[in-house]
């Protein structure tokens, strides 16, 4: 087996954070306000004025609050590693070789498999490290498992 | 060896619970808030929006005064409508338009409003103004201190207005009609239309208050 040069094994391949999809039930509420203000609008009935700011309001703090919650992790795919960081001030980044990767798990609630989301437990003969929240989990694990080959058989090197 | 048997208690931290308990109560509340001031009570919560209409004056007493103008007068509201007819220059959004004779609509004016007999004074925004029947939209300021012919001001508030007027007021849908001459007139929380034409003076509205001469009329009277 080739061994990976070390310039080319930090090279980053992918950058990922926890799916939107999270927030749907958020996201789900300011859509029914929207909606049941402009039935209102279009009913001919009048809108108040306060309570049109109050519903305003509420969309701009969902769509910060769920913002800023997802930017508190994320997740990078390099060559040779995937890197879990954690925080927004201070970061805990977890790093796990592919070479210790033995097994890779996914994790769907019900909800999560409705809306095909769910999280990536990686496995290094033990419970490791989990990401959360990923979009279309299956095709990212079968995107991580040819990434992990590649970089096993050292195809990265040539890149 | 005996083994010591230790019992754990494991709980779930509620903080994301909690969290979506509180956003839920909050959408919920939002939701109901919505419902009450558009199909239950339209008239709800307007003094908090800065739209000062009060509920019992919109259903207070009702007045209808075809009086002599008052010397003076001034308002600070959000008006629907303002319809008046100017002569000379005027500014709009900092532009000058300096037309002998202007017919002159402001949709959603909020600002002041003050006329004496012979000039009339606008100063405030709004967001649509026609001048001879041209639209301009958008945050416009508008600025006019000219004479002018006609004054119409729909849908207003004012919270106290009063002169030594002459001329017919009548209250409480026309069960009430009182002839003034130079006698006293005042109306609190009223809400209405004014319109001005050279001599001719009209108010046409609900007030919580009103008083032609002697005969004062209050809200709570009807009840």
């Amino acid at each position: 087996m080739k061994k990976m040069g070390k310039g080319s094994s930090k090279k980053r391949l992918r950058k990922l954070r926890p799916s939107r999809k999270l927030y749907f039930q958020y996201y789900a509420m300011a859509i029914v306000l929207i909606l049941f203000m402009i039935f209102i609008k279009y009913s001919g009935r009048s809108l108040n004025d306060f309570a049109f700011r109050i519903v305003l309001y509420f969309i701009i703090a969902i769509i910060i609050v769920t913002e800023i919650h997802r930017f508190g992790e994320s997740y990078h795919l390099t060559t040779s590693s995937v890197i879990l960081n954690t925080g927004y001030f201070g970061i805990l980044s977890k790093r796990m070789e592919f070479e210790a990767i033995s097994d890779i798990q996914i994790l769907q609630s019900p909800w999560q498999r409705l809306l095909n989301f769910g999280d990536v437990q990686l496995f290094k003969f033990g419970p490791g490290p989990t990401m959360k929240n990923i979009n279309r989990p299956n095709a990212f694990v079968n995107e991580l498992e040819e990434i992990i080959t590649r970089a096993k058989a050292g195809d990265h090197d040539e890149v | 060896m005996e083994q010591k048997e230790v019992e754990a208690v494991l709980t779930k931290p509620k903080r994301k619970h909690r969290w979506m308990l509180m956003l839920v109560g909050t959408f919920l509340f939002i939701f109901l808030f919505i419902f009450y001031t558009s199909f239950v009570n339209p008239n709800f919560g307007k003094t908090i929006t800065g739209n000062v209409i009060s509920d019992n004056a919109a259903s207070g007493v009702s007045v209808n005064a075809n009086l002599n103008p008052p010397e003076n007068f001034l308002v600070d509201s959000k008006i629907d409508k303002i319809d008046m007819k100017v002569k000379g220059a005027f500014s709009v959004d900092g532009k000058i338009y300096d037309i002998s004779s202007a017919s002159v609509v402001i949709d959603n004016f909020d600002g002041k409003v003050s006329f004496t007999d012979e000039k009339l004074i606008v100063d405030g925004k709004t967001n649509k103004i026609f001048i001879e029947g041209i639209p301009i939209s958008g945050k416009i300021e508008v600025n006019f201190d000219n004479k002018y012919s006609y004054l119409k001001l729909s849908n207003f508030y004012m919270s106290s207005f009063g002169y030594p007027a002459s001329g017919i007021v009548r209250l409480q849908d026309d069960r009430v009609a009182v002839n003034l001459k130079s006698e006293a007139f005042r109306v609190k929380k009223f809400n209405g239309d004014l319109e001005k034409r050279g001599k001719i003076f009209r108010l046409d509205g609900f007030a919580e208050e009103a008083q032609a001469g002697l005969i004062n009329v209050k809200n709570t009277d009807e009840e």
